[in-house]
């Protein structure tokens, strides 16, 4: 999944933001809840034995005849942890439009990841988990993966995935909690939808729910005069005569099923946020990180 | 049934065409539902499956062109296995006239026997309904049609009244079976003089046997002619009556055909009941062509029966016979081109129907010959007539005695020949041996069943000609004993097609009547007896007798028995089908089960119409 010298350019003004402290792995640029020795002063603690003398505030000790330590606020990394939901509805041959938007996606918040050499851990639902990618020249390989797991699952044959269970699985795989974004069309039933985001949320992650939409997906007008619609993810069909008014009564429940969704992930602290798949992709990613917040 | 423009259609199994309203709904059912739709991918039928469902172009069906394909299809796979067939409404008839010699025989005052059974076909094809139809067969050499099959009864008539009298005998016992096992006939009507045995009168099969008074059936035949090396004919007469009569022989021989006749001295015969009476007649002229003679019934009181065999022929003329050559190698390599006396022909250019005289080289006939024979150089053991023996021992080659009076062996000195090769014969017990060498019989000469034959142990070809006269001469004597000791006259039946030598280029009858003949490639199809000129490349005519001895034929006195076939059970192409039909049936019944299968499968798969 390349992305051209624009879209990097454009990339290399955003940064990774985050709303909460985690623990880090390493040493970072992000507030860290660990107490340690970065530039910004956190609070005093009285001296222990074993306390380093480098950090007693003298001056306090001159006034209170007390001995004090200074202790700051630790920068360290964050982890990124992409979830991309891999399942039939996103990677059918006739839907791969929102696999590639998704890839896209992933790609170009990863950039932004690891151009601050914050590790980034790509999960693709029903798919392979990748290694977790360090530092700016890991992008090219984070890119073959995605690539490699599209063919994949693109051209290969078709499987039935339990999306809660692949959720579960992916989320215990998380070491070090932080950010987490998963990308999915969440054209699922509302408490698997409930169920997937709460494994990630359990694991004391910053979430960020993507919802990537098809075109057909808002608005499904196939053949003029009536169609056979097949589930990609069942292979069921149905025959449906989709004019005007079935299409509005379609629209409608997609609504409100996007609107539950919503409240949801605002009741349980989840940045929601609702996208479609179109082409360019480069700038469809971007249009959706400005959208995350998360990026700034 | 449906009858449409006089044709009367009908099927086998009717009710199956209620299949075809059943496939056109079928077909229109899945064509609405499933087949008219386009087939789209969706993420998810989560909300889609809430919607009203209301099947896809209910209103804008419009059958396309594999519609109408696969409806014609199954219509015609429908029709084919209900059995539908073009049936007829009134019976297919053979009708079998006996056209053979003995239906010649005068018939009271009305005619001939055969025009009496012509008469009685006659009245038969009128009394029966006029949607009967008719297919009209004349007993002479092989059942042959007359006429087309399924011809109308005024068709029919015509036919049946353009029979013409054969000088053959009858076929009746050899093909009524299978015609009367023939699905493809209703009924088979004969009309016959014939004797019947176990006939048992039915629908299937009705045999109009011609009443015969006995007191008509006195007939005086000619049964044979054959001029004896003096020059004298012997002529043999048969007579079929109830008590010895007189009856007078006369004849005359012609120098050809427009020269004068010189007649023959009569004789008067005494001829007795059931055994056959003797005489010669001696040509005034030694140089005559060919001959007639006749025979004729004195008694005033009694009239012969059938005139047509009163005559008998013999020609005089010298020709090559044709002979038959069973042989791996051919007549050529045997150096019997050299030989003018004979004309020699391989097995597979023969007709069936000609008994030629034949040479086996170096292999036996398996059963007794009817006609001439000469076994050259039989295999080791092989017996004449089929079987074998155990391979003798010691074979001497040298000749001890032999039998000099024997026309084989005339101007013949065996003393002065040596055999490369000899094998000791097993002579049948109708030969005489005519040489010995130490081994036993070399040669053996013979007649049974009115046929000559000689067996020679030894190597007789290839012919070399004055090369090696002793054999060359001892050839030349057997092939005149064996294929010319009956002069130039064909005895026994009449050939239905006799070959000549490619010299010929035309041919023609002078007697009774002048008749020309067509050559057919090499051969002619003689109607009757008589006396047929063949007129050579280089113009010279060369004459040809033939006759028609037939003693089952002419006996009128002892009628031959036709043992009848029995009934078969009713088998009408009007009520049943086929085999052929059948298997058709049951192919078509297939196809359908294909197609059928093919169209269950794309609605349970939900396959598109052309995706297939």
């Amino acid at each position: 999944m390349a992305l051209d010298a624009r879209t990097l350019r454009l990339l290399d003004t955003f940064a990774l933001r985050t709303r909460r402290s985690f623990y880090g792995a390493r040493q970072g640029t992000h507030r860290s809840q660990r107490r340690g020795h970065g530039v910004e002063f956190a609070e005093y603690r009285s001296y222990e034995l074993g306390d380093n003398p480098r950090y007693i505030d003298w001056n306090l000790y001159a006034r209170s005849d007390k001995i004090y330590v200074k202790r700051y606020l630790e920068e360290e990394t964050v982890s990124v942890f992409m979830v991309i939901d891999g399942s039939r509805s996103l990677t059918h041959p006739a839907l791969q439009l929102k696999w590639h938007a998704a890839a896209n996606l992933t790609t170009c918040a990863s950039y932004i990841a690891l151009a601050s050499h914050d590790p980034v851990t790509v999960s693709v639902l029903g798919g392979h988990q990748s290694p977790q990618f360090w530092g700016p020249r890991s992008f090219a390989p984070l890119g073959a993966f995605l690539d490699s797991e599209g063919k994949h699952l693109i051209e290969g044959a078709p499987a039935k995935i339990d999306i809660v269970e692949a959720a579960r699985i992916a989320a215990t795989r998380v070491r070090f909690p932080g950010i987490c974004v998963v990308i999915s069309d969440f054209l699922y039933p509302l408490e698997e939808v409930v169920t997937m985001l709460s494994s990630f949320r359990s694991r004391n992650m910053e979430i960020h729910a993507v919802q990537m939409l098809g075109a057909q997906d808002i608005d499904p007008n196939p053949a003029s005069g009536g169609s056979t619609l097949v589930d990609s993810e069942t292979g069921e069909e149905i025959g449906l005569s989709l004019d005007p008014s079935a299409r509005e009564h379609y629209a409608r429940k997609l609504k409100e099923h996007t609107e539950a969704i919503r409240q949801h992930c605002l009741s349980a602290q989840i940045h929601f946020v609702p996208a479609v798949a179109r082409e360019p992709l480069a700038e469809n990613s971007i249009s959706i990180l400005s959208e995350m917040g998360l990026f700034v | 049934m449906i009858s449409i423009f006089g044709t009367t259609i009908t099927a086998a199994s009717p009710w199956l065409l209620l299949g075809i309203p059943c496939a056109l709904g079928f077909l229109v059912y899945i064509f609405r539902v499933r087949g008219t739709a386009q087939q789209a991918v969706v993420s998810s039928l989560l909300f889609l499956k809430e919607l009203p469902r209301r099947p896809v172009g209910r209103k804008t069906f419009v059958p396309p062109l594999q519609f109408w394909l696969e409806l014609a299809i199954l219509t015609l796979l429908l029709l084919a296995v209900s059995g539908l067939y073009l049936a007829r409404s009134g019976k297919h008839v053979a009708v079998v006239v006996d056209s053979s010699l003995s239906m010649g025989a005068l018939y009271g005052s009305g005619g001939t026997r055969l025009e009496q059974a012509k008469r009685i076909a006659t009245l038969d094809i009128q009394r029966a309904p006029s949607s009967t139809t008719y297919t009209v067969f004349s007993s002479t050499k092989d059942l042959t049609p007359l006429s087309q099959p399924h011809e109308s009864a005024t068709e029919a008539l015509t036919t049946v009244q353009g029979a013409q009298q054969s000088h053959r005998a009858d076929v009746l016992q050899q093909h009524l079976a299978s015609l009367v096992g023939d699905t493809q006939y209703d009924a088979v009507w004969v009309y016959t003089d014939r004797e019947l045995q176990n006939y048992q009168p039915s629908q299937r099969l009705v045999v109009n046997q011609l009443p015969i008074d006995p007191s008509t059936s006195t007939n005086a035949w000619i049964q044979g002619i054959h001029v004896e090396s003096s020059g004298t004919l012997t002529v043999k007469v048969g007579y079929g009556g109830a008590s010895p009569k007189d009856a007078v022989l006369d004849g005359e021989c012609f120098d050809g055909p427009s020269a004068s006749l010189a007649k023959l001295p009569a004789q008067t015969l005494r001829l007795a009941p059931h055994a056959a009476t003797t005489a010669p007649l001696t040509p005034s002229r030694t140089n005559w062509g060919y001959c007639r003679v006749h025979i004729k019934l004195q008694d005033s009181s009694l009239f012969d029966a059938l005139p047509l065999d009163n005559e008998g022929w013999i020609a005089n003329e010298p020709t090559e016979p044709s002979v038959n050559l069973v042989s791996s190698l051919s007549a050529e390599q045997l150096g019997l081109t050299k030989v003018k006396t004979i004309t020699v022909s391989t097995e597979t250019q023969k007709d069936s129907s000609q008994k030629l005289p034949t040479i086996y080289h170096r292999t036996v006939p398996q059963t007794v010959p009817t006609t001439s024979s000469l076994v050259v150089f039989p295999p080791v053991g092989a017996l004449p007539w089929g079987g074998t023996v155990e391979t003798q021992g010691a074979q001497g080659r040298e000749v001890t005695r032999w039998d000099a009076s024997h026309p084989v062996l005339q101007y013949v000195n065996p003393s002065l020949v040596t055999f490369p090769e000899v094998r000791p014969l097993e002579c049948p017990p109708s030969a005489t041996p005519i040489l010995f060498s130490t081994g036993g019989p070399i040669a053996c000469a013979g007649e049974e069943k009115g046929a000559r034959y000689l067996i020679t142990g030894f190597e007789l070809f290839p012919f070399e000609g004055s090369r090696n006269p002793t054999i060359s001469i001892f050839t030349l004597n057997a092939f005149k004993w064996l294929f010319q000791s009956s002069g130039t006259t064909t005895a026994g039946e009449l050939p239905t097609r006799l070959s000549l030598p490619e010299s010929i280029v035309e041919a023609g009858y002078i007697h009774p009547e002048n008749l020309k003949l067509t050559l057919e490639g090499s051969s002619i199809a003689p109607p009757a007896p008589g006396v047929i000129e063949l007129q050579d490349e280089d113009g010279t005519a060369r004459y040809l007798a033939l006759n028609s001895f037939e003693e089952q034929e002419s006996d009128l006195s002892r009628r031959s028995a036709l043992s009848l076939p029995a009934p078969a059970p009713r088998v009408s192409t009007t009520s049943s089908p086929t085999t052929s039909r059948s298997l058709l049936s049951v192919l078509s019944l297939v196809a359908l089960l294909v197609i059928g299968a093919d169209l269950t499968r794309r609605i349970l798969r939900r396959v598109r119409w052309g995706d297939a």
